[in-house]
């Protein structure tokens, strides 16, 4: 019998899809899995795109990924995974990956003004590193006489949620450390930042108390502004199955448009933008008029609070907006009663809700029932909705506080749970601390005692780290633009593609004759082009890596195949850049003076062989249980276990301090772990006695299965805090000239800035260009037709969109949706730069917009 | 990955009301390079794809999801390499 490859393939891909799904076949269908698919390796990863972080099995065969499948032993997806998710692997070999680092240049010089020249890696960094010199140079000479909590500094670095955590690691020691530049922010803070400001206010310690397997518990799910059939699909077919399998079971859809959530709804309910904050301060009244409270939880476990309002839009300080905000920025807590919380919410009524929001009395009442009705299990889930959001931290409060209320939390099925967007925004961004107020596991840059910790694990004299909060994500444009920042460095993100308003602060922000600005990408993105010099980079499995997810998982890979060219990981380039650096030109002499041993070495020396990076050999090959070989090329370049060494140094910060994370070689072994992990167990409910560890620990004396918030013990013993904020009006609402709403998001075969998936053949055929989404009635209103093409302005900018009435979201009438995939249609150049002024993060789902005819 | 020689193997799991599963088996059997392979009664459809003149092996599975009686299409295995008709020796132990 003669058998091709074929057969074997086949075979293999029928038994796969047949376990998955627990059917039976005939023995001759699969007869030939048992022999294995024929040379190749395979080995787990887990996927490059969103913050569900799926697990996928790679197959590999000659140095090149030829196969991919999802990974039945993953609890998060157990053998499924997402259409983006199967065509993965083909994002590396896009036909245009950068191989080569490329320099603007006119006659044989750098150029602001040249053209894009391939240069070798030592004229990048020479290059690259004369400019940062001058700027650190620069920087001295305006903080003499400044005490550490009032220094600036000229350069930054713009990182992200998707670098590995040892990436995150590794930039956030070079900036904060090294060039003592609190200047480093990550993409995360579009995306995560007022989630964090929620759980930080509410509850003293980062990320959800509950995890995935609420999907499973609950009675009630209610997703507030969260397309998770688009965005998160392996956790919408989880929650689709308990919908359909368990009695009782209700789904409830809160969205400015209507979108594919909404074919599962039991109550679809479409809200004029921003009027969340009253949909959820009219449930806390409901629940306290009808005294469905839980008042045992709320008298042993909750402080109630008010915060400023009137606090402006974090815009530029001379917007009339913002000139006009009483309490502009504000944000410090006051103490209240719960009579007095009560009172604030009273006015929220179900006929003002309904009013301000549009939603149908009864569909508001009946979601108000669901929450307070002591026997259903609620998950709350939401994504950019509530994030994206001129008061997202608000916004996430009032939800918390509906839970609170009812004290349905960290118990399986009680569940606020804030999704995430990117892989390793929790991981990566939030856990390593990569903002330019953070430090990791949760300390800050502001609180000397906090700066001393980490001084002291990375052996550095005291006063080095800076205590003065650097530029957040907006900021950074706003400062290039200002000629107060020079350098200014992108890993792992598109921010030119992302920020919001593009043509007033991002591009002359960048192309600023005094910037200097390096982009980090394996594909020439929209901000590749707009920048100086282009570093070419290894993505995903052509690296070892670790992500984190949004249930705190933290997840790691081995390298896989090698990167093509010459292209490089941002670990390795962080750490070779680092070596350019003697200590005498980054810290002034009085530093260095308290340091005298660090005289004369450079910077990589001092940060990464530091004898705790450096500590753990590299054997020349990783091998796995299986006996398999895998390489490493950061380990054998540095001649060290980089991403070891990296890994545990960082674990020192969190480890007995409820952060924990387990010893490195576990995950290599585990299908990903969710902390604290104590003792090699992993931690499913935060704050629960018999679930998490430190609730025995910290409050010996609690009941048995009681909670207690420790991230508060020291603020007001362990409470969590509900704090009351009203409804305020968005920064741009619509008028005469621009009538409409625009909201802006993603669509489900496009990942993030499309940088990817675009280069995807089938998912780029699928949902090639962005369109409009719209109401039919508007477009007929406006003299437009489907499948034709419409300008779009705003203020700020126009961008011109083909029509779309029929399709997969459904706006009301005074509503437009604009995904932001899309390089030749960026939608941010109408979007506006306002953000929430607790959490900074720009708002992208509300500003003013006309449409016409093209 | 991504090469002129490439043949794309996949396979999913293409949900159906258990009643349909015979109606959407047939539907799909009739596109060129895809084959169901059993679960037609539990309404959980087993079915490979490769390319073929209709179209590479992934733009077909993106269409499913739009055919009558279908619920939802997930795909579980993707093989693309050059040697898909290369024979292999099996020994027999």
């Amino acid at each position: 019998m003669s058998l091709t490859r074929r057969d074997f393939i086949k075979s293999n891909a029928i038994a796969a899809a047949a376990a998955t799904a627990g059917v039976t076949l005939p023995a001759t269908k699969t007869a030939l899995a048992a022999d294995g698919d024929a040379g190749v390796r395979w080995d787990k990863a887990a996927c490059r795109y969103c913050g569900t972080g799926c697990s996928v099995l790679i197959g590999t065969k000659d140095g090149k990924v030829v196969a991919s499948q999802g990974d039945p032993d993953a609890p998060v997806n157990k053998g499924l995974n997402c259409i983006k998710g199967y065509f993965l692997p083909k994002i590396l070999y896009g036909e245009d990956r950068l191989t080569k680092p490329l320099l603007r240049k006119k006659n044989g010089k750098y150029d602001k003004n040249g053209k894009f020249e391939e240069v070798s890696w030592d004229e990048a960094f020479d290059v690259m590193a004369e400019k940062w010199k001058a700027a650190i140079k620069k920087s001295w000479e305006e903080n003499k006489g400044k005490p550490v909590d009032k220094l600036t500094s000229r350069v930054a670095m713009f990182g992200s949620g998707q670098w590995t955590v040892w990436e995150g690691y590794a930039a956030s020691k070079l900036m904060k450390a090294g060039f003592r530049s609190n200047n480093i922010d990550p993409n995360a803070r579009h995306c995560m930042a007022s989630a964090v400001g929620a759980f930080i206010r509410g509850f003293g310690i980062d990320e959800p108390m509950g995890c995935y397997d609420d999907l499973e518990q609950a009675d009630v799910f209610v997703l507030w502004g969260s397309n998770m059939a688009e965005m998160h699909p392996i956790l919408w077919s989880r929650l689709t199955d308990t919908r359909l399998t368990k009695p009782g079971c209700e789904v409830h859809v809160l969205s400015t448009y209507k979108h594919r959530c909404f074919e599962l709804a039991d109550n679809g309910m479409v809200f004029t933008p921003q009027t969340d904050l009253a949909i959820l301060n009219f449930i806390a009244n409901y629940i306290i008029q009808n005294k469905a409270y839980n008042k045992e939880f709320i008298e042993k476990h909750v402080q109630f609070n008010k915060t400023p309002t009137d606090i402006g839009y974090g815009l530029r300080a001379n917007d009339p907006r913002e000139k006009k905000a009483k309490n502009r920025m504000k944000g410090k807590l006051t103490k209240i009663t719960f009579e007095e919380y009560a009172k604030s919410v009273e006015p929220y009524t179900l006929e003002k809700a309904s009013k301000l929001s549009g939603v149908p009395k009864d569909k508001l009442l009946r979601l108000a029932k669901a929450y307070a009705d002591p026997k259903k299990k609620v998950m709350s889930l939401w994504t950019m909705g509530f994030n994206q959001h001129t008061r997202g931290v608000w916004v996430n409060g009032l939800c918390y506080n509906v839970h609170l209320l009812m004290g349905k939390i960290s118990e399986p099925g009680n569940s606020p749970f804030s999704l995430t967007g990117q892989p390793s925004a929790c991981g990566t961004a939030r856990e390593v601390g990569t903002f330019c107020h953070r430090l990791p596991a949760d300390l800050v840059v502001k609180k000397k005692a906090h700066r001393d910790i980490a001084e002291k694990i990375w052996k550095l004299p005291e006063g080095t780290i800076p205590g003065k909060v650097g530029y957040h994500a907006v900021k950074m444009h706003r400062m290039l633009k200002d000629g107060k920042l020079d350098c200014y460095w992108q890993q792992c993100n598109n921010n030119m593609q992302a920020a919001a308003n593009m043509n007033n602060e991002s591009y002359p922000g960048w192309r600023n004759p005094n910037a200097f600005i390096t982009v980090t990408d394996p594909y020439p993105t929209v901000s590749a082009q707009a920048a100086d010099l282009i570093l070419p980079t290894a993505m995903w499995i052509e690296k070892e890596g670790a992500y984190g997810n949004a249930e705190r998982r933290t997840q790691f890979w081995r390298q896989q195949v090698r990167a093509p060219g010459e292209a490089k990981s941002d670990l390795w380039q962080t750490m070779e850049f680092a070596k350019r650096f003697k200590m005498e030109e980054v810290w002034p002499p009085e530093l260095l003076d308290k340091a005298p041993e660090y005289k004369g070495k450079t910077l990589y020396e001092v940060l990464y062989e530091n004898g705790q990076v450096n500590k753990f050999p590299y054997e020349g090959k990783i091998t796995d249980d299986r006996g398999n070989e895998y390489e490493n090329y950061e380990s054998e370049h540095f001649g060290f276990y980089v991403q070891k060494g990296l890994f545990e140094e960082y674990a020192s910060f969190g480890r007995g301090h409820a952060h924990d994370l387990a010893p490195f070689d576990m995950y290599h072994k585990a299908r990903g772990l969710r902390w604290p992990v104590v003792d090699g167990k992993e931690t499913l409910y935060r704050f629960r006695e018999g679930y998490d560890p430190y609730v025995a620990k910290w409050n010996p004396d609690g009941e048995k299965g009681d909670v207690f918030f420790y991230g508060n013990k020291k603020k007001n013993g362990g409470k969590a805090n509900i704090i009351t904020a009203p409804y305020e009006p968005p920064a741009e609402s619509p008028d005469d000239e621009y009538p409409l709403w625009l909201c802006t998001g993603r669509v489900l075969e496009h990942w993030h800035s499309g940088s990817m998936t675009r280069r995807v053949p089938e998912l780029y055929r699928a949902m090639p260009d962005a369109v409009v989404y719209m109401n039919k009635k508007d477009a007929k209103k406006y003299k437009l037709r489907n499948g034709r093409m419409a300008k779009i302005s705003s203020r700020r900018g126009t961008i011109t969109c083909k029509v779309e009435t029929r399709g997969r979201n459904q706006p009301p009438e005074g509503l437009v949706f604009i995904p932001w995939f899309d390089a030749g249609r960026l939608v941010n150049k109408l979007t506006l730069d306002a953000t929430d002024p607790l959490s900074k993060e720009t708002d992208y789902k509300k500003c003013a917009v006309k449409i016409s005819k093209a | 990955m991504e090469n002129s020689n490439t043949m794309n193997l996949c396979s999913c799991i293409v949900h159906t009301r258990p009643e349909r599963g015979a109606e959407v088996e047939e539907r799909l059997n009739n596109i060129p390079g895809v084959e169901v392979h059993g679960g037609v009664d539990e309404g959980k459809l087993i079915v490979t794809v490769e390319d073929s003149e209709a179209g590479s092996a992934g733009d077909v599975m993106m269409n499913f999801s739009s055919l009558e009686g279908v619920v939802s299409a997930t795909l579980i295995y993707h093989y693309g390499g050059d040697d898909l008709n290369e024979e292999v020796v099996r020994e027999f132990n």
